[in-house]
């Protein structure tokens, strides 16, 4: 899908999680690929396994109860799949860094932001062992340099704050340099801005902006909101019940949208111009994982569905040129 | 429905809001004190059978106005008048009748509803509260309500953790609406929900207000959900209201300058995003430490001298269909 070398690639890549119900069956036959300096969007609905994807791509996902039950993953052509726990440390804090909805979940209320800021600068210096370690004067002159990137006023007395005392757009400023202490090279944002305000989200959004054109990093955004991704990526994934179903440019996915569900997804949206004056919703709901739906995952809400929906799998097809839907309808049809 | 000894003038505002103001008091320290100023001085005014929406960022004061309307708490000056009658400091008895007229829907319906009660039981309690209706009467009504919401009767047993977001959410307005009530606010009512569910419950909403004759005011950050809803809008700043208008009029072409930021920092989902965004800079300031003159000066890109910083602008009419609190219309007016 992407051009030579990707830096991460998902191969038909499937996750079980053991529940106190049974086995759910989270992700199935997830492929994508993300190209070094490529910026992504994943969306989808709630427990469409989006931030689970990314997050046991990482080994943030504790196995057991996680399985992952089939295919593979590589980052800069490594078979991380079945890498140990030191080996994921390592690639979590050199080369992969992610951001959070809430910031404040991820700052200890204890300590101010430039203790945790140097904390975590010491950690990515103990992970590279070329570089000489710092003084602590130089962590200092480190971190406020990583303040002063992500622009957060005034930054020698932000140093000395705690937590409690930024408001949540600075909150997400300290998260993002913390993520950028290890010069990552993908970096993954969950929900980066649901919690913030519409104007400090523009803030927000223009800071990553800025921060991809100039450190040419690679990012994944994980939304639900097809506005957000839609001004910070080039290309998007949506998914459902945890399979990718559509996978497109930007431009492509709002103009020609392929799968049923991207086009009702696109379609259940107010728009901020008024040019949309009935919504139609999805009928019902997100199906069960542990006995997911045959065939489509999608079929039993799909107004489009034949009797092939419920028992086949639909493959993963190019209908454009880099547009790709896993949809019967494109496919030799759905009877 | 009707209500009792009211006189139905259309051009009667069913609520209107005077100079409503809220102060908190927070403590500092031991002994120290603060004020923060939640909502200061505004009013409003609701025609019956709008579908008023009330937007903002957080702590603009849009949910303090829904809680006084309520009388859910005291205001510290000003007047809320519900069909041309003062019910700023009604009591007991009225205080009851009242609530029949003005209902409530909040923005997560999971904790809005009892765990350990069935979806009968919270939808009938209101039922039995003020019309003391039991036995098969209820139930009865319980079912024709869960029906309006489109919750079959095989809801009535039902337990909240049965129920997905959508179904909860509808079951709590089936209970905001089981008194035929005039005015239902609704504080953020699909903020919770997932943008499908979103789009069934705002079609529905918008079916129910016809349906049932209700006042809508419609409080929401969500701008794209307001002007799909709503036909007048009030955009509220740090306790104030900045402008005010019929939707079309605000959203096409904004007055305030918080307006026209606060619509162009809104991320589009559609292929390509519009020129010249404006992004503010900086942070809403603390309610406690609103800035004197017009509370927006410190951010705003529009800025016109000193003016701004000391005199705090009033909203004034301004063309035919809006009112705004702005010094750069100040020669205007």
């Amino acid at each position: 899908m992407a051009g030579p070398a990707p830096l991460l690639e998902l191969r038909d890549y499937s996750l079980s999680i053991d529940s106190f119900d049974g086995r759910l069956q989270v992700l199935d036959g997830v492929s994508f690929s993300i190209a070094p300096g490529e910026v992504v969007g994943i969306v989808g609905e709630t427990g469409c396994g989006k931030s689970i994807t990314v997050k046991s791509v990482i080994g943030l996902v504790p196995s057991p109860p996680a399985k992952v039950e089939s295919g593979t993953v590589s980052f800069d052509g490594r078979d991380i799949t079945a890498a140990g726990e030191s080996a994921i440390r390592r690639l979590r804090g050199r080369e992969v860094a992610m951001i959070f909805q809430d910031p404040m979940t991820y700052l200890n209320p204890l300590f101010t932001v430039g203790q945790q800021l140097s904390d975590v600068i010491r950690a990515k210096e103990a992970l590279d062992p070329a570089a000489a370690p710092r003084t602590r004067a130089e962590r200092r002159a480190k971190a406020l340099a990583l303040l002063g990137q992500v622009h957060l006023p005034d930054p020698e007395r932000q140093f000395e704050s705690y937590p409690h005392q930024l408001s949540g757009g600075m909150r997400q400023r300290v998260l993002i340099a913390m993520a950028l202490a290890g010069s990552p090279r993908l970096l993954i944002a969950d929900e980066p801005t649901t919690a913030l305000d519409v104007t400090i989200q523009a803030q927000i959004l223009d800071l990553v902006k800025e921060l991809v054109e100039t450190l040419g990093m690679a990012v994944i955004i994980i939304s639900h909101d097809l506005g957000v991704v839609a001004a910070l990526c080039r290309r998007i994934l949506v998914m459902y019940a945890g399979t990718i179903v559509e996978d497109a440019g930007t431009a492509d996915l709002f103009e020609n949208p392929r799968h049923p569900y991207t086009r009702g997804l696109l379609a259940a949206i107010p728009r901020l111009d008024g040019s949309v004056t009935s919504l139609s919703g999805i009928p019902g709901s997100i199906p069960n994982f542990i006995e997911p739906p045959q065939g489509c995952r999608f079929h039993p809400r799909c107004a489009q569905a034949g009797a092939r929906c419920g028992r086949e799998r639909p493959r993963n097809l190019e209908v454009a040129p880099d547009h790709w839907t896993a949809c019967h309808l494109f496919d030799g049809g759905v009877e | 429905m009707s209500a009792p000894g009211e006189a139905r003038e259309p051009g009667e505002p069913l609520l209107e809001l005077r100079g409503l103001t809220r102060h908190f008091r927070l403590k500092e320290g031991l002994t120290g004190q603060r004020t923060a100023i939640a909502l200061d001085g505004i009013d409003l005014k609701l025609r019956r059978g709008a579908a008023y929406g009330l937007v903002g960022e957080s702590g603009s004061g849009k949910t303090t106005v829904a809680r006084l309307i309520l009388r859910l708490l005291q205001p510290t000056s000003g007047q809320i008048l519900f069909a041309g009658q003062d019910i700023t400091g009604l009591k007991g008895e009225a205080l009851m009748k009242l609530r029949e007229r003005i209902q409530i829907v909040f923005q997560d319906p999971h904790a809005s509803l009892n765990p350990r009660k069935t979806i009968l039981f919270s939808v009938a309690e209101p039922l039995v509260v003020h019309r003391r209706l039991k036995g098969p009467a209820l139930r009865h009504r319980v079912e024709e309500l869960l029906e309006i919401v489109g919750l079959p009767g095989g809801f009535l047993f039902r337990y909240p953790h049965e129920l997905s977001g959508g179904q909860k959410q509808r079951a709590c307005i089936a209970r905001a609406v089981a008194l035929n009530p005039e005015l239902l606010v609704l504080d953020e009512p699909t903020s919770a929900l997932d943008v499908s569910v979103q789009a069934q419950v705002l079609e529905f909403l918008h079916d129910l207000k016809a349906r049932l004759d209700l006042t809508y005011l419609f409080i929401s950050h969500d701008l794209s959900v307001v002007r799909y809803l709503c036909d007048r809008v009030a955009v509220m700043y740090m306790g104030k209201v900045v402008e005010e208008g019929t939707v079309d009029a605000v959203f096409e072409s904004p007055s305030h300058p918080y307006t026209e930021s606060l619509l162009s920092a809104v991320p589009l989902p559609q292929a390509r995003q519009p020129a010249g965004r404006i992004v503010l800079s900086g942070d809403v300031p603390s309610a406690t430490a609103i800035p004197p003159g017009c509370p927006f000066h410190p951010r705003c890109p529009r800025k016109i001298g000193p003016v701004c910083e000391t005199a705090v602008p009033r909203l004034e009419p301004r063309l035919r269909d809006r009112a705004v609190a702005c010094h750069l219309y100040g020669s205007e007016t």
